[in-house]
């Protein structure tokens, strides 16, 4: 188990380094972080100024030796664009979208695993047929799109949600089922499809046979079927809080981590997009790591190195 | 607990006359077995035996109910002479009155829950138990199948496991519902011989000691002959040949049975050894007199195309073949 | 390469687009009559507009940006967060409502001229900040001083660049000398905000300690989401007292939602629309005509805009009214053959729009065309509609014979590379400039070329940009200004298309004018 987490912290680091190099040189070799900060016509001498200002008239292998120098001490420095330390713009904007990923993937489960059940045990012909046009719906809206017509509908129509930033729980309202409505689809659709598979399996005769009830039945199913369940929920779990949630923070004006890089990267904010990428990074390491404990606690094959 | 006997004239347990089982694969209707009997008595032992895929098995599934919703099964069960009348009279046997041992253990036994919690389960389920006593039955039952060290294995998972081990859960799990008949479905099948023979002895030791009757299922005569009062020989998804096990074994009738018998290494009536030639024929393509004719050395030609009588004997043997007529005459 | 249906789809996305919002926008009409206050419907939503009871009621307005105002110091600020600190802080001169003038504002008159490069402006001694201290002669040479001789603080120093220096006199008079003759002087101090004296070393600066002279005082910024701001009961000014009592400025990214907050009754006010986004707005308030889009055309040796005939059959091959009446549905004005509009200072009279004959066009692109591919670039976000009125002007070229080859970019790389080297220049340019005075000044810099070139190689028009940039006299300026504007319509050098007002979307509950230079003075809006 030490060993595992040691070496997923190590793959974790060097993933942090050639991430925040990757950084570097996008900024510098692929974009004009002194253009940006300045207005469209400025003049040859304001750049010159403000390249100096910021540094960047330094050879660049001394701007590089120092950048990372200065990451490995987690100093990213302040934001070029808003001039506070971006270690702090990351911690005020991570829990946000938390909060978000927490209810949505929540509601995520909450709904789409009963519902996948349903789909996987019903002989109804027509509740199959509704189930599966419903999944593959949700598979396929954009999530911009359903953001702007949650709005409409609970919004504007109803009046039950605001129709956009952040306050009290009505606001996370919204944004979390668009977050969640893709999710909710892969869900309930790898939840019907294992589950199939595994009540056709040997051992649910035998728990058939020794007379357990259907309930029972369907927990030795719903064991196995774990795995590939949490792997697909996990994974999108991961996704969003690396700033997959980007379009539907933008939709609800909900300032979290994915608006975040958003403009870090639209600014060439080298200190912010340095802070948000390391931070990601951890986040995702650390998850990762989660998942493996969670993987681990599923399937006891795995923890003997069976699989 | 009844008196441990191996008597074959006690009173009936379980009844099934004229078992169907058509399967609708996609519209097309597979009949798959075609009018089974057997009958099993209180304390008997009975064995079912036959190629793969002639039909035992599925017999024996459709009567605990366990067959695939795309499976019709029609006939007379009765049970303690009472006559099962739907399929959730049927379902309600399972478990506390009928107890089946699959093979494979490792897909038969879920990968991921410890062993003794699928023991334990069955006696939470049928006898209302929490799960402390629960778990202290189960400790016992993995006792009595013998196992070493129960409360350790009450801990493990199927793949820590030796084939045996596991079967020996399984057989666990089936007695912890204390039932009256135990179907062993190819219980043995896939573990070495001496493994095997430590099974087949667990689960004679268990008919004696507890008074509960055994249907073996196998394709592996030699195997089970020898543990079994009755013997019936499928073929085709019907009973070709069926009877007190001694009679059969000394003087098989069916050419079926014989075949079978010829194809054992060291039995002690035949010391030939002779394969079956061909395959055994698939339940959508059963021929439609006998079904065994396209592989037997004495069909008679034209006459075997028809269905073949029944012929019964005064020992109750019963035996499905034209040969039969033709050696007795009348 | 632009297929015709490019620009049919676009006007179909948009058209679809607003389609939902109108929809939506006649039902929350008639619902917002059921229900009297529609803060409460959504129960714990920030703001949510005025009250209905009387004028000194306090109330609180929420007004939309699309983007996070980035810097707290009021001389670093974008554009997009200009106003809320016009309002925090105040300039020595500022516009009326609709631009004609400059008035007084901390500053007690006009300035007087002492020489062609000095200038003294007495103070109006009730002027006080926040936190009670007056505005003295002495703060404002500081706020000019630390900006001109700051090249960090950039948004703003590039309007003060012609100001070389500033000194107090006595308490109430600064002195202000200027690097040239400068006749935008006057128009320069409209965006220089007054800090108090040692601003910029107070602890804790920019995040706090902001002290200004405004009718509000900032509360504070929670990045990505909103700024507070409280009007300051004690302003030194006129009675605000109907004004909003507190303002809550939020960033919402999105074009389409800000627009449903704000028939939601979230916001009060949502700037930068399109005129048919502002047709789904409760109420929609224009302001006219100080955007004037254009295209500028590469005239470098070598290009085949050079040709004096391939840039007249460009221009003939324009379709301006098409624009006007399909694209904006008639909410925009087919430009006169110049930048700025009648109301504006350097409008020439009689130039009249430019000719549309795709036909004599056709003709000049048979004679004079040699088939080189004509780049053109347009950017996406920096005025409403750009990429299709690009797609629009594309497909007139296109059908005289040009061969175009369009780039609708909203890359900032891209476009400033049209501001920098003559090697990034494309062949055409979508450009929208306001056209107000003193940015049309600065719009001229790139027509004359700032960086040691013309970019339009034409002396007359060099000629006369230094003449605009370094007289005072008013009718030698306007003079100028008619040479340039003839010149530049007459040898083609811009195509100019249309000047489009802005459009700002305002809820029932505020009463307000949207002013030319586009900042929403807080301390203006009253009640409905």
């Amino acid at each position: 188990m030490l060993q595992v987490f040691v070496k997923r912290t190590f793959r974790g680091l060097v993933l942090a380094f050639v991430a925040v190099n990757l950084v570097f040189f996008v900024v510098h070799v692929i974009g004009d972080p002194v253009g940006r900060s300045l207005p469209l016509d400025a003049t040859p001498e304001q750049y010159a100024a403000r390249a100096e200002s910021l540094g960047f008239d330094r050879p660049l292998w001394e701007q590089y030796t120092d950048y990372v120098g200065d990451v490995a001490r987690l100093d990213f420095g302040d934001s070029i664009s808003t001039q506070a330390p971006a270690m702090g713009s990351v911690l005020t904007r991570f829990p946000r979208t938390f909060l978000l990923v927490g209810v949505g993937m929540g509601l995520t489960a909450l709904i789409g695993i009963p519902t996948g059940v349903i789909l996987a045990t019903t002989k109804r012909r027509w509740v199959d047929r509704l189930g599966n046009s419903l999944t593959l719906t949700a598979l396929s809206v954009p999530q911009f799109w359903l953001g702007i017509l949650l709005i409409l509908v609970f919004s504007l129509k109803l009046g039950w949600f605001p129709t956009s930033g952040i306050g009290g729980w009505k606001h996370v309202v919204l944004p979390s089922i668009a977050l969640a409505i893709g999710p909710l689809g892969k869900t309930i659709q790898i939840t019907q499809v294992t589950l199939r598979d595994e009540l056709q399996k040997p051992y649910i005769r035998t728990a058939r046979a020794k007379g357990l009830s259907e309930g029972r039945v369907l927990y030795h199913a719903l064991r196995n079927a774990g795995v590939a369940v949490a792997t697909v929920f996990s994974h999108e779990t991961i996704l969003a809080l690396a700033g997959y949630t980007v379009l539907v923070e933008t939709v609800f004006a909900w300032p979290g981590i994915g608006s975040l890089i958003a403009e870090a990267i639209s600014n060439l904010d080298i200190p912010l997009t340095s802070a948000v990428v390391v931070a990601v990074l951890l986040v995702v390491v650390v998850a990762n790591s989660l998942v493996d404990i969670m993987y681990r606690r599923l399937d006891p094959r795995i923890a003997r190195g069976l699989k | 607990m009844n008196q441990p006997h191996r008597n074959a004239s006690s009173a009936p347990l379980l009844q099934a006359s004229d078992i169907h089982v058509r399967f609708d694969v996609e519209g097309e209707i597979h009949h798959a077995v075609r009018g089974v009997s057997i009958d099993v008595a209180e304390g008997q032992t009975v064995g079912l035996v036959g190629e793969s895929g002639c039909g035992k098995t599925v017999s024996m599934l459709a009567l605990v109910g366990l067959l695939a919703s795309n499976a019709e099964v029609s006939g007379r069960i009765t049970y303690r002479g009472n006559l099962i009348k739907s399929h959730a009279e049927l379902v309600a046997l399972r478990g506390s009155t009928i107890g089946m041992v699959f093979q494979d253990s490792m897909s038969s036994l879920n990968p991921l829950l410890k062993v003794g919690v699928q023991v334990g389960e069955a006696v939470r389920r049928h006898r209302g138990l929490d799960r402390k006593a629960a778990k202290r039955e189960a400790i016992r039952y993995l006792e009595q199948v013998s196992l070493p060290e129960p409360d350790h294995v009450y801990h493990a998972y199927p793949h820590e496991l030796s084939g045996g081990e596991r079967q020996r859960v399984m057989i666990a799990g089936a007695l912890a519902c204390e039932p009256e008949l135990l179907i062993a479905d190819e219980a043995t099948t896939g573990l070495d011989v001496t493994t095997q023979a430590e099974i087949l002895d667990l689960l004679s030791s268990l008919r004696d000691s507890r008074g509960l009757a055994v249907v073996f299922v196998s394709h592996d005569v030699g195997a089970v002959a020898e543990l079994c009062d009755d013997l019936y020989v499928i073929y085709g998804g019907r009973s070709v040949e069926a009877g007190r096990t001694s009679e059969i074994l000394n003087e098989p009738r069916h050419p079926y049975t014989r075949a079978l018998l010829d194809a054992l290494p060291g039995m002690e009536v035949r010391d030939r050894l002779t394969g079956i030639p061909g395959l055994p024929p698939l339940p959508h393509a059963f021929p439609p007199g006998c079904a065994f004719a396209p592989r037997c050395a004495q069909a008679m030609g034209e006459q075997c195309n028809e269905p073949p009588p029944l012929f019964t004997m005064k020992s109750g043997r019963r035996v499905e073949c034209w040969l039969e007529g033709a050696v007795t005459g009348d | 390469m632009i297929s015709p249906k490019l620009t049919r789809r676009g006007l179909f996305a948009a058209t679809g687009g607003a389609l939902i919002l109108a929809a939506c926008s006649d039902d929350s009409t008639e619902s917002s009559d059921t229900k009297p206050s529609t803060g409460d419907s959504t129960g714990d939503t920030p703001g949510s507009g005025a009250e209905q009871a009387g004028g000194t009621e306090p109330y609180e307005v929420v007004v939309a940006i699309s983007r996070d105002p980035e810097q707290l110091d009021p001389h670093k600020t974008g554009d997009n967060a200009e106003f809320i600190w016009n309002n925090v802080y105040e300039p020595l001169y500022r516009r009326s409502v609709d631009g004609s003038e400059v008035l007084p504002l901390l500053a007690a008159e006009l300035p007087t001229q002492i020489d062609d490069t000095t200038w003294e402006i007495p103070l109006n001694p009730d002027a006080r900040f926040a936190s009670g201290d007056p505005v003295t002669a002495a703060d404002v040479a500081y706020t000019i001083e630390s900006i001109v001789h700051n090249d960090l603080v950039l948004s703003i120093g590039d309007r003060l660049e012609g100001i070389a220096s500033a000194e107090a006199v006595d308490d109430l008079t600064v002195r202000m000398t200027t690097k040239t003759v400068d006749p935008i002087f006057l128009s320069r101090l409209t965006y220089g905000l007054i800090v108090q004296e040692g601003q910029r070393e107070v602890e804790g600066w920019p995040q706090s300690g902001h002290n200004g002279s405004g009718a509000y005082t900032f509360d504070s910024w929670e990045p990505g989401s909103q700024v507070h701001l409280t009007r300051r009961d004690d302003y030194w000014g006129e009675d605000v007292s109907a004004a909003p009592s507190t303002v809550v400025v939020r960033i919402i990214p999105d074009k389409a939602t800000q627009l449903l907050s704000l028939e939601n009754n979230e916001l009060d006010i949502v700037p930068e629309l399109s005129p048919d986004q502002a047709r789904t707005a409760p109420v929609s308030a224009r302001v006219s005509g100080t955007d004037s889009t254009l295209i500028r055309t590469n005239t470098l040796n070598g290009r085949p805009l050079a040709t004096p005939e391939l840039r007249e059959a460009g221009s003939l091959a324009i379709d301006r009214q098409a624009i006007v009446d399909v694209l904006f549905e008639g909410d925009a004005t087919v430009a006169e053959c110049q930048i700025a509009p009648a109301t504006e200072f350097g409008h020439t009279v009689g130039l009249g729009e430019a000719e549309y004959d795709p036909d004599r066009a056709r003709e000049l692109v048979a004679e004079f065309y040699d088939g080189t591919p004509l780049s053109f670039i347009a950017g996406a976000g920096f005025s409403p509609k750009h990429s299709d009125v690009a797609q629009a002007v594309a497909q007139n070229l296109q059908d005289v014979g040009f061969n175009i080859d369009l780039q609708i970019t909203d890359s900032r790389e891209v476009l400033a590379a049209q501001f920098g080297s003559k090697d990034g220049f494309a062949d055409l340019l979508l450009w929208t400039t306001n056209a107000e005075l003193f940015e049309a000044i600065q719009s001229m810099q790139w027509v004359r070329g700032d960086h040691g070139f013309s970019a339009v190689q034409n002396d007359v028009v060099d000629a006369a940009v230094a003449e605009v940039l370094s007289t005072t006299d008013v009718a030698a300026r306007q003079a100028a200004y008619d040479t340039i504007n003839r010149t530049t319509c007459e040898e083609h050098l811009n195509y100019y298309l249309y000047y489009l007002d802005d459009f700002y979307g305002i809820s029932e509950d505020i009463a307000w004018t949207p002013r030319a230079e586009g900042w929403i003075i807080l301390k203006d809006i009253r009640p409905a």
